[in-house]
């Protein structure tokens, strides 16, 4: 078994396979480097040479997309329906008016109400224009790919591998799948989250799929003695205040089993949420002191 | 603001169809924009090759530099086109046959128009040897049905004296799940050789005006092969092949010469008597090679790599060559290579070290080295450094090599004893490969 890390997308990724040869393990290893490379420079919303920025600043001008941008505005389109609009990617002008730090001692007052009103004009994928592969957005409106780009790289880099490939797992910061079981029987996975809380059941063993997780054990907002998530409904303006940190989901791919654990997060009830889907899952909440 | 619907709607289905039509759909439709180099789309030519530049140097006769340039295509459907270009300019002395003596010796240069002689103790070197060759060759490859793989190529090279053109065409077949492939080849090359100053009559003595048999000679050659390799593992592959080859026309080399020595008994007896005969070798030669290869795997240990070549031919050369190779990978980019080569041959029955004076000449005689008794060894090592992981590589690779022979043979008498009269040769060898 060969493992080995590099950054991207502001996440450790970590690659695993399942073989002793160090040159068929760096040969697999670059081309995921690549392609993660490829996908951070693409869908980076801190960059000016892509097509984010380019979407972003087109002050209300229609812009031709590739054929791939153009399946990602489909597929979220599609996600925001489902989902009765909680997965919204125009949703990301609302971090400009909400901060949320490390610690609750840096937290300040939530933004009022007038202000959070006006965000919400720029907010909603009912306001675009699209017809493949033209898109158009109201100026102030942003797309924002960051809530899915780290688990659909994962799954582009999972596709490089093929049935005779040695058996694989990719994470990129928590995100991660595998291409199929290893010689030792399983892969055993360390969820952070659960460590932290205490939970036993830290490892998990999976032989296949992704497991994607939402939430973030230690960033929260906290207001009137209620600590508030940092994943903001695009509907309301408001993080949601169910108590629950994180939320890991376990699916057949990592960009499936990432929608579901964002779409959940935001529901009242997640556990139950995810027992209707049927999907395996794991949560953490904000009970505990931390 | 909408209400929220009060059941929790199930889809967990409908959204995996979603995530499945975003995965296959992007990456089926978008092959350029991934910009992996070795997924490309079906229909692009993937270009490989190699640069490279050999150097090689015996201590005191020839040195040669050759560059080569490798240039393939691979096709949609497998089909290959592969070229090569070799230059190889070649500059310094070569053994012309003739026995060291303790008495300078002067010899006639090929064209006739010169003459250059060999002080006492210095080996019998021709210094007039300057030539460069050049050699273009091509092949085509490709599938044929299910388990066949067909091939034709040419080559032609020329230099200053000697000019070749061949053809070649195999057949191969894959067996047991492509763990078996048995060739077959045949080729056929036409040579046509025009030595400086003329071929010389053979036996005939060396003199400005040595009969010749004219400007150009002729010489034909035709190769059969027969190969099997063989998949004994994952780790392990062995190849067997049988090569038949025959030659036929002008088969002398030009150049070499035999000394005639003074007969036992006289005063001066084994010095050289200042007569020397052309080379005169059969005109047809039918050679036999079988030869067998071992590449072993360690894994992440590197790779072994075994050989053992057995030769014999018509004019009673036999020779065996043993050769083994150890690729040990020693970080993920770098790669180290030590090899070694141990060579031996038995000579052709007309090799003779001299021609005693007053004997009567047999049929065929060279005194060309590379015909005589002799044991080689090459030792060898190669470091290189991956550029990417698609086969981009540079190399480097240092060779020394040194052949030797029996230097008193029980043949010798007289002063013949104080000579050597097989001396050593020592070559260093330099290249630097670079593929892409």
């Amino acid at each position: 078994m060969i493992k080995k890390t590099f950054s991207c997308m502001a996440s450790q990724c970590e690659v695993l396979i399942d073989t002793e040869d160090p040159i068929i393990f760096e040969s697999y290893f670059s081309k995921i480097q690549t392609e993660a490379y490829r996908l951070e420079h693409k869908y980076s919303r801190y960059r000016e040479d892509n097509i984010v920025y380019q979407i972003n600043h087109s002050s209300g001008n229609k812009v031709k997309l590739d054929d791939e941008t153009s399946s990602l505005i489909d597929f979220s389109l599609q996600c925001y329906k489902m989902s009765d609009g909680l997965f919204d990617i125009t949703s990301g002008v609302l971090r400009k008016i909400w901060s949320f730090k490390k610690t609750d001692q840096e937290n300040t007052e939530p933004p009022d109400s007038q202000k959070i009103k006006e965000c919400l004009k720029k907010v909603g994928m009912h306001r675009i224009q699209w017809k493949s592969p033209y898109l158009k957005l109201e100026p102030g409106m942003e797309i924002d790919f960051g809530g899915i780009v780290k688990e659909y790289a994962v799954d582009k880099c999972i596709a490089l591998f093929s049935k005779e490939s040695p058996a694989a797992l990719i994470n990129f910061g928590g995100d991660l799948s595998v291409t199929k079981a290893p010689r030792s029987g399983s892969w055993s996975v360390a969820i952070e989250e659960l460590f932290n809380s205490g939970d036993a059941r830290a490892h998990i063993d999976i032989k296949n799929g992704a497991i994607a997780t939402s939430g973030d054990t230690y960033r929260f907002f906290e207001h009137d003695k209620k600590r508030y998530s940092h994943i903001l409904n695009p509907k309301t303006g408001w993080p949601v205040s169910n108590g629950v940190a994180t939320i890991t989901v376990q699916a057949e791919t990592c960009t499936l089993a990432g929608i579901l654990a964002t779409v959940s997060h935001l529901q009242n009830n997640p556990a139950q949420f995810l027992k209707e889907q049927e999907a395996q899952h794991w949560i953490t909440n904000y009970n505990r002191p931390l | 603001m909408q209400l929220k619907p009060k059941t929790i709607k199930k889809i967990k289905s409908s959204l995996a169809l979603a995530t499945t039509v975003l995965l296959t759909g992007v990456s089926q439709g978008h092959a350029q924009d991934t910009q992996i180099a070795d997924a490309p789309p079906p229909s692009a030519t993937k270009w490989t090759g190699a640069i490279a530049n050999l150097y090689y140097s015996e201590t005191d006769r020839v040195t040669a530099i050759e560059p080569v340039i490798n240039l393939n295509a691979e096709f949609s459907g497998e089909r290959k086109w592969s070229n090569k270009l070799v230059v190889d300019t070649l500059t310094g002395a070569s053994h012309n046959g003739a026995v060291m003596s303790r008495n300078p010796q002067t010899f006639t240069s090929p064209s006739g128009s010169s003459n250059y002689t060999i002080a006492p103790g210095n080996v019998t070197l021709d210094p007039t040897f300057k030539d460069t060759r050049i050699a273009l060759s091509s092949s085509w490859s490709q599938p044929l049905g299910e388990n066949y793989e067909w091939s034709v190529g040419g080559n032609g090279s020329k230099e200053y004296d000697f000019t070749s053109l061949s053809v070649n065409s195999s057949i191969s077949k894959n067996l047991n799940n492509k763990n078996t492939k048995l060739s077959l080849g045949v080729s056929g090359e036409f040579d046509s050789i025009n030595p400086v100053g003329g071929a010389p009559v053979g036996l005939a003595t060396m003199s400005p005006t040595k009969p010749t048999l004219g400007t150009t000679e002729s010489k034909q050659v035709f190769d059969l092969l027969l190969g099997w390799t063989q998949v004994m593992s994952r780790s392990w592959i062995v190849q067997l092949n049988y090569n038949l080859g025959h030659s036929s026309g002008y088969m002398n080399d030009p150049y070499k010469f035999t000394s005639e020595v003074v007969a036992p008994g006289a005063g001066n007896a084994g010095d050289p008597t200042g007569t020397y005969f052309y080379d005169k070798r059969p005109d047809s030669r039918t050679k036999h090679a079988l030869f067998i290869d071992s590449k072993y795997h360690l894994g992440g240990w590197g790779i072994v790599g075994t050989s053992y070549r057995y030769f014999f031919d018509d004019w009673g050369v036999t020779s065996h060559t043993a050769d083994i190779s150890y690729h040990v990978p020693i970080s993920s980019r770098w790669y180290v290579e030590p090899s070694f080569r141990y060579y031996i041959q038995n000579k052709a029955d007309f090799y003779r070290y001299f021609q005693v004076q007053g004997q009567s000449l047999p049929q065929e005689m060279s005194s060309d080295y590379r015909l005589g008794d002799m044991t080689a060894m090459t030792i060898g090592l190669e470091f290189g450094r991956k550029l990417d992981s698609y086969g981009k590589e540079i190399s480097f690779r240092a060779q020394l090599y040194t052949q030797q022979g029996d230097s008193s043979p029980s043949e010798a008498y007289g002063f013949l004893t104080s000579q050597d009269l097989y001396p050593k040769l020592t070559a260093v060898i330099g290249q630097v490969i670079y593929k892409f």
